[in-house]
């Protein structure tokens, strides 16, 4: 069995009819979101992507995603607060904040705030695998 | 054509000078009108009035108040009388000091001199102050030496003659000069009406009263005259085409009068006395003249004999005069160099300020505009990647890369060039970001391990650590030094494509420690060697020319220095003097 699977039995199981999608991306640009998608999708996860932080919000609000990966600056609302925001709504939710370098500031504010981990840019995708394999065990851990 | 005002009319009227106040004009002439020691004697002249007057009005208190007091309001004066000055000159690069004033081989304008006059007229409240500054200050001190021995007449004459030499503003002319009178004529230039233009008459009173004191004062202080009179026969003040002036004065008392009487009067005696002892008149008269003509001679010695005296005190007055002007000429010329020198030493300052200024500004605007690039392109990098991380993991087993080979080989290329463009990518911004250096203790052997992880080392290349066995610990910002060591390691490795060895020393000193990166690699050629710090220098193709200029900013920081030493074909060694705990040449605060 995928993880999909696993988990869609799980929950099935559980008989919660609620759809629990695994990874929301946010980030503003296109090709990011693209290429992410394709690359995690293959891997076996669920991906729904959004281009600004209010959109993100809503997501997370409307279905119940495990993982939000997703940009700390993009236009519309600011990330901490995109984040505080979704937390409220899904407290059990994992955030993986990315950004640059020079919005250190910003990345060890989110950290503070409740980001499970923060990852530099450019991404290096092997080291992001393990890192949301990791994430979604311990949040499976908590759930169980 | 101006209309003349009356001469209640001052020039200060116009508030600014107009015309230039010193220096050489727009013309390329020099500006001689009034000569220095003039402008000179006003400034004195003000002082002395007004500490006079404080003195004369504190005449109740004890004498050391009294002086106290007079120099006060003498220097006062001084100030409030340069600070009119400037306020009346527009350009700052005019502006007069007590100091500027008080040298007696400046020269100034016509104009110059009228407002000064005037603001002496007002400090000191006297409305006579030209002529008494005629009178009191104008004999040059070398005149009233070199005249004396000249008889009065012969001196109205030469003073003119001395004015004639003076290229300046104001004319002399001496028509009539006999033994108790003369008769003195005063023109101005057309320069000087310029100058004054519509304020002419004032000016023209001022100018008048001046010369009158001077020409007061000369039978007055030279042959020490008792009184002087003046008549105005014309005057510029009135509308005239020039001032005349008629002086009179008492003849001088002749020497040896005594003498002569004397002789006189024995000559007399002797000849009633004789008339009654001799007959011969003739032998009598003979006789008695004898006397006459030996008093006459007498008074004659006595008169020379003193004339002597005074010329011989005169000679040593002149003498001293003279040297005391030469000092004062050299002592100028001294300060001039001084000025010079000095004025070599701010300009060499203002021109490296300037470069350093220049520098900062070609960093700043090289960091905007590379962060703006850098930023735009990380973006698009991490598309880049993550295509090629799909690709790499789908390409290689599938059957399209088994007919066509060349896709493997493409894909690595890709991967590569992918890498490089982060690489440089990093580099920019790496160097960008440089802030100051948040001061910490760091031990040497965890950094140099830390540096040498960041390495990708390629093969054949050996790396050695000389380090000393207890190192002191260094006062630096640890990831700042870092991006240093790394930097200059991967040079290292990169001039030794063919392997070699890489050897980091650490060297103590009293306050630095010295860390020494060599390489046995290709070297650097000896007329690269100085420039090797310079911002955008690179030898290497693809180079961009940022590292070793940010090492060396960095490095400077700190407080330390860099520097190279190479050998083309034999290797380089980069060395790095880093500030200790205990150094006292310390960039920041130690917090303990």
């Amino acid at each position: 069995m995928t993880v999909r699977q696993s988990r869609g039995l799980k929950h099935s199981l559980r008989g919660i009819d609620m759809k629990n999608r695994d990874i929301l991306i946010a980030d503003d640009e296109a090709n990011i979101r693209t290429t992410l998608k394709g690359i995690l999708e293959d891997e076996g996860y669920d991906i729904v992507t959004v281009e600004n932080g209010l959109k993100a919000v809503e997501a997370a609000k409307n279905e119940a995603f495990s993982l939000i990966f997703r940009d700390i600056v993009m236009p519309g609302l600011n990330g901490v607060e995109a984040m505080k925001d979704i937390k409220k709504v899904r407290p059990t939710i994992v955030i993986i904040m990315t950004g640059h370098t020079d919005e250190e500031d910003l990345l060890q504010e989110a950290r503070s705030q409740g980001a499970k981990a923060i990852v530099y840019k450019p991404i290096q995708i092997p080291a992001l695998l393990g890192l949301i394999k990791t994430a979604l065990d311990g949040e499976e851990n908590v759930s169980d | 054509m101006v209309k003349t005002l009356s001469s209640e009319h001052k020039i200060t009227e116009r508030v600014y000078m107009k015309y230039q106040p010193f220096g050489v004009d727009s013309d390329g002439t020099k500006i001689e009108d009034v000569r220095g020691h003039v402008i000179t004697s006003i400034l004195e002249f003000v002082k002395e009035v007004v500490k006079r007057r404080e003195e004369e009005s504190n005449i109740d208190a004890p004498p050391n108040i009294i002086t106290e007091a007079g120099e006060k309001a003498a220097q006062d004066a001084a100030e409030k009388f340069v600070s009119m000055l400037n306020g009346a000159m527009k350009d700052k690069e005019y502006w007069v000091t007590e100091a500027s004033l008080s040298n007696p081989w400046n020269s100034y304008s016509t104009e110059f001199f009228h407002f000064a006059a005037e603001f002496a007229k007002e400090i000191t409240g006297e409305k006579d102050f030209c002529f008494k500054l005629g009178l009191q200050k104008l004999i040059k001190p070398i005149l009233s030496v070199l005249m004396r021995p000249v008889p009065i007449e012969h001196i109205c004459k030469l003073v003119a003659l001395e004015d004639r030499f003076a290229k300046g503003a104001v004319k002399l002319d001496v028509p009539l000069s006999t033994k108790n009178r003369a008769i003195v004529q005063i023109r101005v230039s057309e320069k000087y009406r310029e100058n004054c233009g519509e304020y002419l008459l004032a000016c023209a009173e001022n100018t008048c009263q001046v010369r009158k004191g001077v020409m007061v004062a000369i039978p007055r202080r030279i042959h020490r005259m008792p009184s002087v009179g003046t008549r105005n026969i014309k005057c510029l003040a009135n509308g005239d085409e020039y001032c005349e002036v008629e002086l009179t004065w008492e003849r001088t008392p002749r020497h040896g009068r005594n003498l002569l009487l004397l002789g006189v009067s024995s000559s007399a005696v002797l000849f009633i006395g004789l008339t009654f002892c001799l007959e011969n008149i003739a032998l009598t008269s003979a006789i008695s003249i004898l006397p006459l003509i030996v008093g006459f001679h007498l008074a004659r010695v006595q008169g020379l004999f003193v004339e002597s005296e005074n010329k011989d005190k005169l000679i040593e007055e002149q003498q001293k005069y003279l040297e005391e002007r030469f000092k004062e000429l050299e002592n100028s010329n001294i300060e001039l160099q001084e000025t010079n020198i000095e004025l070599n030493k701010r300009l060499r300052q203002l021109t490296e300020t300037q470069e350093k200024l220049i520098h900062a500004e070609k960093l700043a605007a090289l960091g905007r505009f590379s962060s703006y690039v850098s930023h735009e392109l990380r973006n698009p990098l991490t598309s880049m990647k993550n295509v090629l991380y799909y690709l790499n993991k789908k390409i290689p087993q599938s059957a399209l890369a088994r007919e066509e080979p060349k896709i493997i080989e493409f894909l690595k290329i890709l991967d590569k060039e992918v890498g490089n463009s982060t690489s440089i990518i990093n580099d920019i911004l790496d160097f960008t970001k440089m802030r100051k250096p948040t001061f910490g203790k760091v031990e040497i052997a965890p950094l140099l391990k830390d540096s040498i992880s960041q390495l990708s080392v390629q093969e054949g290349v050996e790396i050695l650590e000389d380090i000393p066995p207890h190192p002191p610990t260094l006062w630096i910002d640890a990831s700042q030094i870092k991006l240093v060591l790394v930097n200059l390691m991967k040079n290292a490795c990169e001039a030794m494509p063919k392997g070699g060895t890489l050897k980091i020393a650490a060297r103590p000193n009293a306050e630095y420690v010295e860390l020494k990166i060599v390489d046995t690699g290709q070297g650097i050629r000896k007329e690269n060697i100085s420039k090797v710090f310079e911002l955008f220098f690179t030898s290497k193709a693809k180079g961009t020319g940022l590292g070793l200029s940010m090492c060396k900013e960095i490095v400077e920081r700190h407080g330390g220095s860099i520097t190279v030493q190479s050998e083309l074909g034999a290797g380089s060694t980069f060395s790095v003097s880093l500030p200790t705990v205990d150094s006292k040449h310390h960039v920041g605060r130690k917090t303990s």
